[in-house]
């Protein structure tokens, strides 16, 4: 009697596994506020950047496109670029039991970006020589980079989500500028001889879904 | 995990406020030491009275009285090339020698951060004439000496050794 009231316990503990489900249920397209609030509000900034996720599961493989251009006054002369970037990763969301499907997540990107930029300023010597005017460019500068991303997604209303992503910008790398002028702000990943970088943007996103993920809740 | 959020928020915003440091390590200034050709290892005995150095894109002659084992001297800011013309003189003025040094480099914009501009790096310091035997120069650093804050001139890196 007492062994059958055991292997009946036993038998109520097991777990009912099921097999994961990677099919995606549909995707996120969103744009990044702040982005279009620095492009409106001052003159040194013009940008966008248009962020989509797609769901497999906990995993969300993201894609972020942008441009940026950017007009800076120097201490002794002017800076400016323009360029395009893109960035694609995967997400892993920690909130795995949230019936909205709300994210937390952790993950990884790999940056690219192309873009021209181009320098005016002043050069001054300590002796001798008078201050001379010093223009150079980089027509045509390629270049690369990883992040670790971390942040949030909330489900607001029907289809309307917002968030942030908080990035830690690393081993930035160029190739294709000229001798005569270093690079200085990548688009996409910012100043290039900040290693790490740091990045945030705060999201807006339409989700477009196909199918219906049920998940049930964690009784406590 | 909480704590860990909020620790990454701050660190965020701490950073995004970072005003950064103003380290500016360029000159246009080159490390140039004269030696012996007798004792290389020893700094120059110097058998003449002064240097009299006429640089390109400059008008003004350098007069570096008494002679000394090295100098700073400093290259042209607007130009590719400079050339530098030793004259060696004893104190009755009467010139020992003349010495030509046309040396090319590469001048690199580079942007500190907008509060404290763009300054010119030069590199690839290389001789493209000079009427010098190769056994009377011999080359260092590519790199023009980039901290001038240093007191002491030897603690910057040579450019070029010239023997007599």
């Amino acid at each position: 009697m007492l062994s059958f009231v055991i292997g009946a316990q036993g038998q109520q503990k097991k777990k009912v596994k099921t097999k994961t489900d990677y099919r995606p249920s549909g995707f996120r397209l969103g744009t990044d506020l702040i982005d279009l609030g620095k492009t409106f509000s001052g003159n040194t900034f013009k940008g966008w950047e248009v962020n989509g996720d797609v769901d497999f599961s906990r995993y969300y493989l993201a894609v972020d496109v942008g441009s940026w251009g950017k007009n800076l006054a120097l201490n002794n002369g002017n800076y400016s670029n323009n360029g395009n970037y893109y960035r694609i990763g995967i997400d892993v969301n920690f909130l795995t039991n949230d019936p909205d499907r709300n994210m937390f997540f952790l993950g990884f990107r790999v940056g690219h970006s192309q873009f021209s930029e181009s320098l005016s300023y002043s050069a001054t010597s300590p002796n001798l020589f008078a201050k001379s005017s010093i223009q150079t460019s980089n027509g045509n500068v390629s270049g690369g980079w990883g992040e670790v991303t971390t942040g949030l997604r909330v489900k607001i209303w029907k289809g309307l989500w917002m968030g942030y992503t908080g990035r830690l910008k690393l081993a930035p790398s160029t190739k294709g500028s000229n001798a005569t002028m270093a690079p200085y702000d990548m688009p996409g990943y910012g100043i290039v001889q900040k290693n790490p970088w740091w990045g945030f943007n705060y999201q807006v996103f339409w989700r477009f879904g196909w199918r219906e993920v049920v998940v049930i809740p964690v009784k406590k | 995990m909480k704590f860990v959020l909020l620790i990454f928020i701050c660190g965020l915003f701490v950073s995004c406020f970072d005003p950064g440091d103003c380290l500016i390590s360029a000159t246009n200034l080159m490390h140039i030491q004269f030696k012996t050709q007798r004792n290389q290892h020893l700094d120059t005995i110097v058998t003449f009275a002064y240097y009299s150095i006429e640089v390109s894109g400059t008008d003004s002659v350098l007069r570096v009285r008494p002679a000394v084992a090295e100098l700073l001297l400093p290259v042209d800011i607007s130009k590719d090339t400079t050339t530098f013309i030793f004259h060696r003189i004893n104190a009755d003025s009467s010139v020992i020698g003349t010495d030509t040094l046309r040396l090319g480099y590469v001048r690199q914009g580079k942007v500190i951060s907008p509060a404290c501009g763009a300054f010119t790096y030069y590199q690839n310091l290389k001789i493209l004439k000079t009427n010098l035997g190769s056994e009377q120069i011999k080359a260092f650093s590519s790199s023009l000496i980039k901290d001038p804050t240093k007191s002491d001139i030897s603690a910057y890196a040579v450019n070029y050794q010239i023997f007599y």
